[in-house]
């Protein structure tokens, strides 16, 4: 039986075709019987508890490590093609599962002290931007030494500012310790590499995953809780209470924010767009557009949440409340910097500089 | 939002740090722990509206949030009455660092009522200091009735930027009609989920996260509006869903016979788009079947003539005809 140790050869880093993890979202309290349903074929324990070999029919097998309880990296070296669409089946057919959702920021800093080797940019406004837009379908595709800097080049122009979003970077890392490491990263959360030392990838994943689980917890510890006082503690009190009589509730969080660096120019539109249903937001809603906001009782799809959102000409607020996964907003804020604001921010400071990690100035 | 719920909507969004309107008292420490709290007094029981606790200098603030115009005088006496020990356990506050506790009255009424009600507390022989509000502003209509820590937080005009934060967006007396869309939203959610049926008392709280704040007779109000939001959102959608009363062993409740979900992933998108999309949803900017992005068919040229050069680089050969490669 394999442990953890075996990783390194079973997914190796310097065979020809590189090494895969694909990171997933998970909310289970029962990991393998979630995988047992995932894969009713088989799944296959290892001497690690938190490791499973979930193998594909014909075409190669998962590692899945669920040592990160809520965060699943799936390692392969099965080609990309089958082992995403193997695993799209599954996560969108799913309320419990979900991608990670990658805010441009996080890409475009995904390894500071690396060479950003080729980065990719990949704006798309589709129906939600105006025929007069100066940039509603941007693509860049750089390569070379510090390839991130042309980017910031146009990022710097004010007219397209708003179209420079990150859809995928390459980074270069030799460390004097753990060896050299070529690793692209794409918003959704999947990591290709070649290198020499599985840990080493391994590691690189997890830094990323750490701080968008920071992201995640943040935009959580906003959610709005209103958790009811017991008859028991008012009895405790003193008061007589009457079956009619209030009980009170302690309450916490705060609405989430978001200002975009643009104006929406078609707001009615605009909602019938972003409420449409369609991938990748599924959201669904009927929003009720006064002048100058809207008010929409949204679902996301993706988990089957319901949640609160206005929207204004150039801001936004979210309702998330209590119970509710955090991923619902960090996959909204990251799906709008790809298709209507890549400079959009969070109002809140402290939520901005988890997501931008860059330390915000008020 | 109704008129009435501006009050407390308005005091809760200056207590929320939420980055879009201003928010003067939750830059000068005070933060929201409790509402619809229930307090002993020596003039008996009363229920406040919204607690805001400022842990720095020990400041409770009780607020009565005023939809009307009129000052009931016993409640607003209770209200000045209230010891800040007994409302720190009245509502499980938690208290990090030691320091002298002090409360203190804040009556919030709308703009146009603030004449009547700061009359109705003077006529009661009282000092309290009241919080004029509307979708615009907010203003303390006499700040020397404050404390200073209270008027130094709220001197001046607050202006809202942004409309003020829904986070009461209604209540047990709203109209039904206001429970339509979050009642339709969440039956969508339930399809999402693949739940088979909800009860009429597990959909009312889902949809109205604010529930627990209310007591019983208030919490069967919003049953009954949720339930009659559910019924008509069942009239609409005859196909996908079915209300089903309660029975002696049963509570009322609402079947999912048909979800999206059910469909190919192909066919979901258009599913949900056809759910409650008898009134609402604009048709999208038509688009000609069968036309393609000119720049894709840019692309394929592109590749056929380099996998041509390519083609002929390799083998030498020169009667590959491009027109005949895929």
């Amino acid at each position: 039986m394999i442990g953890r140790s075996d990783l390194a050869s079973l997914i190796p880093l310097d065979g020809p075709v590189p090494a895969k993890t694909f990171v997933v979202e998970v909310h289970t309290d029962d990991q393998a019987a979630y995988l047992a349903e995932l894969a009713p074929s088989g799944v296959e324990p290892t001497g690690d508890a938190y490791l499973w070999r979930l193998p594909v029919a014909g075409a190669g097998e998962f590692l899945v490590d669920g040592l990160d309880q809520r965060f699943w990296s799936f390692h392969t070296i099965m080609p990309s093609a089958p082992a995403a669409a193997w695993l799209r089946d599954r996560v969108e057919s799913r309320r419990d599962t979900d991608w990670m959702w990658l805010p441009s920021a996080h890409l475009r800093h995904v390894a500071p002290a690396a060479l950003s080797h080729r980065v990719r940019t990949e704006f798309d406004s589709g129906r939600l931007a105006s025929a007069d837009d100066a940039a509603q379908d941007l693509r860049v595709q750089l390569t070379g030494s510090h390839a991130d800097r042309l980017l910031d080049q146009i990022a710097a122009m004010p007219q397209y500012r708003h179209a420079v979003s990150f859809h995928s970077i390459e980074v270069i890392m030799d460390d004097p310790d753990l060896g050299p490491l070529r690793e692209a990263v794409k918003r959704s959360g999947l990591f290709v590499a070649y290198g020499e030392d599985f840990v080493h990838h391994a590691q690189f994943v997890r830094t990323v995953v750490g701080r968008y689980a920071n992201l995640i917890n943040a935009i959580e510890a906003l959610a709005l809780d209103f958790s009811p006082q017991s008859n028991e503690e008012a009895g405790a009190l003193g008061l007589a209470l009457e079956v009619d009589d209030f009980v009170g509730a302690s309450f916490s969080g705060t609405p989430i924010g978001i200002r975009f660096s643009r104006q929406i120019i078609d707001l009615p539109g605009f909602c019938d767009e972003l409420f449409s249903a369609r991938a990748p937001l599924r959201l669904w809603g009927q929003p009720e557009v006064t002048e100058g906001s809207a008010v929409v009782d949204a679902v996301d799809l993706h988990m089957g949440q319901r949640l609160g959102m206005e929207i204004g000409r150039d801001w936004m607020r979210i309702y998330l409340t209590a119970g509710s996964c955090g991923n619902t907003v960090a996959r909204l804020v990251s799906n709008l910097q790809a298709r209507f604001d890549s400079a959009l921010s969070l109002s809140q400071p402290g939520l901005q500089e988890v997501a931008s990690l860059e330390p915000v100035v008020t | 939002m109704e008129a009435r719920l501006v009050p407390i909507n308005a005091v809760l969004d200056l207590a929320l740090a939420d980055g879009l309107n201003p928010a003067p008292l939750a830059a000068a420490g005070w933060r929201v722990a409790c509402l619809e709290v229930p307090v002993l007094t020596e003039l008996g029981t009363v229920v406040c509206d919204v607690v805001l606790f400022n842990a720095d200098i020990g400041h409770l603030l009780i607020v009565e949030a005023k939809s009307g115009a009129n000052i009931e005088e016993a409640q607003a006496r209770r209200l000045t009455a209230i010891d800040p020990q007994a409302l720190i356990i009245a509502g499980g506050i938690t208290i990090p660092q030691a320091v002298e506790l002090r409360s203190e009255a804040l009556f919030a009424c709308l703009t146009r009522h603030v004449t009547r009600i700061t009359k109705g507390i003077s006529a009661a022989g009282l000092t309290a200091p009241v919080l004029a509000v509307d979708t615009n502003r907010a203003q303390l209509a006499d700040p020397a009735l404050a404390s200073t820590d209270l008027a130094r937080a709220l001197s001046g005009t607050t202006a809202w930027t942004h409309p003020i934060a829904r986070i009461i967006p209604f209540d047990h007396e709203s109209p039904e009609h206001l429970f339509d869309r979050p009642v339709r939203a969440e039956l969508v959610a339930q399809m999402a989920r693949y739940r088979p049926s909800v009860t009429m008392r597990a959909l009312t709280e889902q949809v109205i996260s604010h529930f627990p704040l209310y007591g019983r007779r208030a919490q069967g109000q919003l049953v009954r509006k949720v339930t009659e939001a559910a019924r008509q959102a069942v009239q609409e959608e005859p196909e996908r869903l079915r209300f089903e009363p309660g029975t002696g062993t049963t509570e009322p409740r609402v079947v999912v016979l048909r979800s999206p979900e059910e469909f190919d992933r192909r066919g979901r998108t258009q599913g949900y788009q056809a759910v409650f999309s008898g009134r609402n949803r604009r048709r999208p900017a038509p688009e000609v079947p069968g036309q393609m992005d000119l720049f894709t068919e840019l692309d394929q040229a592109e590749r056929v003539t380099t996998d041509d050069t390519n083609q002929n680089d390799s083998d030498g050969s020169d009667d590959v005809q491009g027109g005949e490669r895929q």
